[in-house]
């Protein structure tokens, strides 16, 4: 390696070195950075989460069994010169409208909250759906703390906000953790846990989506498979009664005196375009 | 020049990995675009390109997403030196070394970056991260490494013929 190289890679990690003091130890955030690299890149990460779309609704499974196959060339067969470009783009409206609306409904639910809608424009670059970024910021009235819902349920909440776009922790990322209570008659109160990449239990382990857990005493509970599991109204954050996700499986862990229930999100997080904000969660929680 | 062209390519690539590979994933896998991009480069292009585009492709990272801003950066960089070390005397067509240089990298990466936000915090268990995060995306990073470095190999020289040309015409320009 020349000398001149050995210089410049011994500037460039005095930089990182710099950097990473800087942002770990003295917990700077370059919010200023950050926005400008975000302003620069978010026209096209928005064309790219586009396309990805389009993609997923148009390109065909590749799993399709033979006979799937044939049926469905048969039906394009018979729609070929009907389907335009104009159609697609009328389904892709149709499609975004009806997520809308669906988003409309929660809305619904919620009124005694105001919401706000917004775009999911990236995803973590990890493998695991625990960050979202979310094209709606400070300058839209988005705050830290804030509750996010999708159509099948509650998502997270919004960890930190930049100028026009915010990171939302999703409901299995690490260090996501709420109270809830089973829904049924004197359903217990819970405290869930996101497990991340965490302590999966073999068997249904799905690393697509995730769990959350819940830790409790065999004289606290008695939850069990198929539970539903809600918001409760001792969270400070979320609003009461929305769906959190079902239980898909009990453990007694023997070293802890302990039973763990793994509880599945019933919004699937790898499918989230459109979300839905809670910007007056605290103001309206009764 | 082809520094500026090395980065949009970067970019490009960041962006797939944010967006259109994430509908993409098996098992919820997702190959490291820019880990591959950044050992083919430093392959192709040498040590000094290898190491500036992993510097300021890193640093978008961690400005993108990382709470530990720098931590990409330097990695990346590195990486990229490392890999240009191979530059002058191996054979172009042959995938070996870059799959081998792919797999060793990605496992370094990631048992680094499981380190600090999983295993120091407490998170998850060394096994786990071996397991589950480290092994699947070494595996998957190689299974991309191949179509990646194909495509770089072959339009890296187009991409320095047209700089040239328009190095060129630039000159020719000027003394007119």
């Amino acid at each position: 390696m020349r000398r001149k190289t050995v210089t410049y890679l011994w500037i460039g990690i005095g930089i990182c070195l710099f950097l990473m003091l800087l942002s770990g130890l003295l917990a700077r955030r370059f919010t200023w950075a950050r926005n400008m690299v975000h302003t620069v890149l978010s026209p096209v990460t928005r064309i790219f989460s586009s396309a990805s779309s389009w993609a997923e609704e148009n390109i065909q499974d590749p799993t399709l069994s033979r006979e799937e196959l044939l049926k469905r060339i048969d039906e394009l067969e018979t729609e070929v010169g009907q389907l335009k470009e104009e159609n697609r783009y009328l389904q892709s409206q149709a499609r975004r409208s009806s997520e809308l609306e669906a988003l409309l409904d929660i809305s619904g639910e919620l009124e005694a909250y105001e919401t706000t809608g917004a775009n999911v424009i990236g995803l973590s670059p990890s493998n695991y759906y625990d960050l979202y970024l979310i094209d709606k910021g400070i300058s839209d009235g988005i705050r830290e703390y804030m509750p996010v819902i999708c159509e099948g349920g509650l998502v997270g909440r919004v960890s930190r906000v930049y100028d026009s776009y915010a990171e939302v922790i999703t409901l299995i990322g690490e260090g996501s953790s709420l109270y809830g209570q089973v829904n049924r008659p004197g359903g217990d109160l819970v405290v869930l846990r996101g497990m991340g990449a965490s302590g999966q239990p073999k068997g249904i382990y799905q690393a697509d989506t995730g769990l959350m857990e819940i830790r409790f005493a065999p004289s606290e509970s008695t939850l069990s498979v198929g539970d539903e599991i809600v918001t409760s109204s001792l969270s400070q954050i979320y609003p009461p009664g929305l769906l959190i996700g079902s239980v898909v499986r009990t453990q007694y862990l023997a070293e802890e005196e302990m039973y763990v229930a793994y509880v599945k999100p019933s919004a699937d997080l790898s499918q989230v375009d459109m979300v839905l904000i809670v910007t007056n969660g605290e103001d309206a929680a009764p | 020049m082809r520094r500026v062209f090395d980065i949009l390519i970067g970019l490009f690539l960041f962006l797939l990995q944010i967006t259109i590979l994430h509908r993409m994933a098996v098992y919820g896998i997702i190959p490291d675009l820019l880990l591959i991009y950044v050992v083919s480069l430093g392959l192709i292009a040498g040590s000094q390109r290898g190491g500036f585009a992993g510097f300021v492709l890193g640093l978008i990272q961690d400005l993108y997403f990382g709470s530990l801003i720098g931590f990409s950066a330097l990695f990346f960089m590195l990486i990229g030196a490392c890999c240009g070390l191979f530059h002058q005397n191996f054979d172009r067509s042959r995938l070996m070394l870059p799959l081998g240089l792919t797999a060793c990298f990605s496992m370094i990466y990631g048992l680094a970056s499981s380190l600090f936000f999983l295993i120091i915090p407490g998170i998850l268990s060394f096994s786990g991260c071996i397991n589950q995060r480290v092994i699947p995306s070494v595996i998957y990073s190689c299974l991309f490494q191949v179509p990646v470095y194909v495509i770089m190999f072959l339009i890296y020289p187009l991409i320095k013929k047209a700089v040239r040309g328009l190095k060129d015409r630039l000159a020719g320009a000027r003394e007119r």
